[in-house]
């Protein structure tokens, strides 16, 4: 069976494919995951310590380190920042012949142009209406890149195209390194996965750029519902990519520039739990432990994430008073269960839950999504509830496929999120499940007409989505064993050729250099002035380093010199004094032994 | 600014060559020297105080009169009598919590009129203001003709100081940026949680240094409906009968002073919004609130 190498950025991914990996590990395959960071934000670790143990065939691990990351990248570009003192980092051309300092401006000149080529594609008229994600795109560029990139891009679509090839054509310049590719050659696999490929700047590029040296096929997983169109680009398109559904085929292919025949479809494996949950606990014990009345039928609210939601209470806030002030009893009485979303809770911290009634918030803000009973308190919320409602998040989806109505607000707040994402359209859009409302009073509306019986739901347009969206082989069809046999298929199909860099890559490699040592310059994203201040006090700190070096070399080496030729001089004297003196003393003596020798031949004589 | 920018930007490139092991040491342990000095300039760069006393006594900023006149027009447009003795309201959080107060300024004979773009409150007495040309000049007219503002931003309650109408600030996140220069202005203070622990922070600890310097940190819990109940109260018994500050208010004045005084050096918002010359404001904490702060 084949040695798998599975790419994922940090841990946290593995929550999209736990069942897949499982179900390929028992399938006879070997699957190393390899993370590039790590994440414990939400028990990630854990839940990689447990998948490896759950199998011999499944390992985890990390990739080597990179000499600079793309977080490294964003944080040298902090201006804000007062801690900068790693001269390595930042250390000018004269430096650049060192192998460290060569790696780190071509990682930095990588990351400088996936983020352009990123920053590029939301200038598209698809993302038209996507001002918010264009804006998380252009902050993490260098202010000097994102202003050539956006006057260029404001050209029209030639000057981004031509854009676009320039920044591809630098790409294929920047060689990988060596490392990585010890690093896939020690894992000799198969196959190589990646996920999710298409954050902005990913590194993740190399892994797929090296599998293409060394002739291993390579696939990108994509993770989520939302990763092909509020992200950045798959900038080299892998041997295949394996997505959901007809939609995200779509997306892959007219906004990636991914050749169809590429493109394999698995259905969501992330979701398959759903479809076999059961309740374990009654309703009415459910309703307890969270603090509901039992005998009143209740709505789940769903929180969104960060990015779509930053300041949610609020509009919660709302949300429940609308419901309160409903005419309809059965509404103004419903209870409210609100569930934030794992990576978005702190803010309900200051959630006032007791100030509204019939309402609870569970499960406690800090609750371990690995906890054992995590996924069973998640699946009970959604089907013991009346309707689920939420702004833009894969709990709709959920609630879809366990059979709940689904609604949302659209609200002025949260237009980047909605209407400013083309991911928010598989839910409302033609052949989407959720019912959107364009205030709270229409929504407080829909709910009293689904609470009274007068709006019917529709349960065939309730599968059709479910099928199309989440399972399209087929509602019976569990999407990680379609996941296993396409990952199956690729790891089996002949491999590609080794192709390694043309002549003409390695030709133009060398006069890239300077691109790159210019792009970690520029990564600090200092204002202008300071660059053009740099070079006045480098001269100034250097000729102060030769005052420096001169008041030292005075003292340590001349002086003890002098010091040296002074105490010879002195010894010399001394030495001389004493001689003379000897000599001195000793001609005395024979002076006298004479003059006594003398006195005496006088006596006798 | 520009300022702070140079010295940020030399604090960097000096700490960039003291990083160089290639220069001496002694240089380097200057540099570093200089670099941190640099810093200590950036950080003691506090922004200009806000003109407290200047606004003490200032002329209200009213609209001019052609703009008036369309602001007029348009209020009228939007279904806004401006002849009648109404209050504005601009409060975006909970709406629950302003609805008693609502229903009893109605009870007092006075229309209250929404502004902004809050969600419609549904209740005999209340207008929800929906401008659909010159909405902003709706506002303005609004807010200069009201009886009284209720609001819970400081947006709205400068917009009030300038044309001199009694303001009443809720969920104020601490007591510098929403301290009433006016004598006829109020506010409260939300209650602030700390996001990491839950807890809720001490009416104290509101004007402490550690909470001062990274007050979006916190999360704010609005003010309940008594709460604000009894500041409506407070407010219009002042517009009304006159105003009256009592020890306590007159107590926590004295107290946010001495406490902005202290801070005004260290903390940016505080040397902002803090007192200008040892004059924090005439207006005041709202006395549900005062007898807890101290």
């Amino acid at each position: 069976m084949s040695r798998i190498l599975f790419v994922m950025l940090h841990p946290g991914f593995i929550r999209y494919y736990e069942g897949a990996i499982t179900a390929l590990a028992d399938a006879g395959h070997h699957v190393h995951l390899a993370f590039e960071i790590s994440r414990t934000k939400l028990g990630e670790d854990e839940t990689a310590r447990r998948l490896a143990a759950s199998s011999p065939r499944i390992a985890c691990g990390t990739t080597p380190e990179r000499r600079e990351s793309v977080r490294d990248f964003l944080a040298r570009g902090d201006r804000l920042a007062t801690r900068s003192g790693d001269f390595d980092r930042v250390r000018g051309p004269a430096a650049a012949g060192h192998d460290d300092d060569r790696e780190e401006a071509w990682d930095s000149l990588a990351t400088t142009v996936r983020l352009m080529l990123d920053y590029l594609r939301f200038f598209e008229p698809a993302f038209a209406n996507a001002d918010k994600l264009r804006d998380r795109a252009e902050k993490r560029l260098p202010r000097v890149h994102a202003a050539t990139t956006r006057l260029i891009a404001r050209g029209g679509a030639p000057a981004r195209a031509a854009l676009s090839a320039a920044l591809r054509s630098v790409e294929r310049l920047i060689p990988v390194s060596p490392a990585l590719e010890q690093f896939i050659r020690d894992q000799h696999p198969d196959l190589l996965l990646v996920t999710p490929l298409i954050e902005l700047g990913s590194q993740q590029v190399d892994y797929v750029k090296c599998a293409r040296t060394l002739g291993i096929p390579s696939a990108l997983c994509v993770a989520s519902w939302d990763n092909l169109t509020s992200k950045g680009l798959i900038r080299l398109v892998p041997d295949r990519v394996v997505v959901w559904n007809e939609a995200q085929k779509a997306e892959a292919v007219t906004l990636h520039g991914v050749a169809p025949e590429r493109v394999a479809m698995t259905g969501a494996q992330v979701f398959d739990r759903w479809f076999v949950a059961r309740p374990t606990r009654s309703r009415e014990e459910f309703c307890r432990i969270v603090g509901l009345d039992p005998a009143r039928p209740f709505v789940l609210y769903v929180g969104s994430s960060q990015f779509i939601a930053p300041d949610e209470v609020p509009f919660v806030e709302r949300l429940l008073w609308s419901l309160r002030s409903s005419s309809e009893p059965s509404v103004a009485n419903m209870g409210v269960l609100v569930r934030p979303h794992p990576a978005n809770a702190r803010q309900w911290r200051a959630f006032d839950g007791a100030a509204f009634t019939a309402t609870a918030l569970w499960p406690s803000i800090g609750t371990d999504p690995n906890a054992p009973d995590f996924w069973r308190d998640y699946y009970e919320s959604l089907h013991y509830s009346a309707a689920v409602v939420g702004i833009n998040t894969s709990a709709l989806i959920e609630a879809a496929i366990v059979g709940r109505p689904v609604f949302t607000i659209r609200t002025p707040e949260f237009a980047h999120a909605q209407d400013g994402t083309l991911h928010f359209r598989h839910l409302v859009g033609e052949g989407g499940i959720v019912r959107s409302a364009t205030s709270l009073d229409e929504h407080v509306e829909q709910l009293a007409a689904l609470l009274t019986g007068a709006a019917v739901v529709d349960e065939a347009r309730r599968l059709e989505f479910v099928q199309t969206f989440v399972r399209p082989h087929g509602l019976d069809a569990e999407a990680a064993s379609v996941f296993v046999r396409t990952i199956d298929e690729i790891a089996r199909m002949v491999r590609p050729d080794a192709k390694p860099d043309s002549m003409w890559t390695r030709v133009f490699r060398p006069a890239a250099l300077p691109m790159a040592v210019l792009a970690r310059s520029l990564a600090e994203d200092r204002p202008l002035w300071a660059y053009a201040l740099r070079p006045v006090v480098t001269i100034g700190v250097w000729m102060t380093a030769v005052v420096y070096w001169t008041r030292t070399g005075i003292y340590e080496q001349v002086r003890p010199r002098i010091k040296r030729a002074r105490r010879a001089l002195h010894r010399a004297r001394y030495e001389t004094a004493r001689a003379i003196e000897k000599r001195w003393k000793r001609a005395q003596r024979s002076a006298k032994r004479a003059l006594a020798a003398a006195n005496s031949a006088e006596r006798k004589g | 600014m520009k300022t702070q920018a140079f010295w940020l930007e030399w604090h960097h490139e000096l700490r960039r060559h003291a990083g160089d092991d290639r220069l001496p040491p002694d240089l380097r342990v200057h540099l570093r020297e200089r670099a941190q000095r640099a810093l200590a300039r950036l950080t003691s760069a506090m922004p200009a105080p806000f003109p407290r006393r200047q606004l003490r006594d200032a002329a209200p900023v009213l609209l001019p009169p052609a703009l008036r006149d369309t602001a007029i027009t348009a209020a009228a447009t939007s279904g806004v009598d401006l002849h009648t003795r109404f209050v504005a309201f601009d409060v975006r959080r909970n709406p629950a919590a302003i609805v008693p107060a609502i229903d009893w300024l109605v009870n007092q004979g006075h229309p209250v009129l929404r502004i902004g773009a809050s969600d419609p409150i549904r209740r005999a007495g209340v207008i929800n203001v929906r401008a659909t040309a010159h909405a902003d000049l709706v506002d303005r007219i609004v807010i200069e003709k009201a009886k009284f503002v209720v609001c819970d931003s400081g947006e709205r309650q400068q917009a009030a100081v300038l044309a001199n109408t009694p303001s009443l600030r809720l969920n104020a996140r601490e007591p510098f940026s929403a301290y009433p220069v006016r004598g006829n202005d109020i506010f409260t203070l939300a209650d602030i949680v700390d996001l990491d622990s839950g807890r809720v922070l001490l009416p104290n600890e509101l004007l402490s240094e550690p909470y001062l310097r990274h007050v979006r940190n916190y999360g704010l819990r609005p003010n309940r409906a008594e709460q604000v109940l009894a500041a409506v109260q407070e407010i219009h018994e002042g517009v009304t009968a006159g105003w009256r500050e009592d020890a306590n208010q007159m107590r926590v004045r004295e107290r946010v002073t001495e406490a902005g005084m202290s801070l005004a050096s260290r903390v940016p918002l505080v040397a902002e919004w803090g007192p200008d010359e040892g004059f924090l404001g005439d207006g005041r904490l709202a006395r549900c609130q005062a007898g807890q702060m101290l």
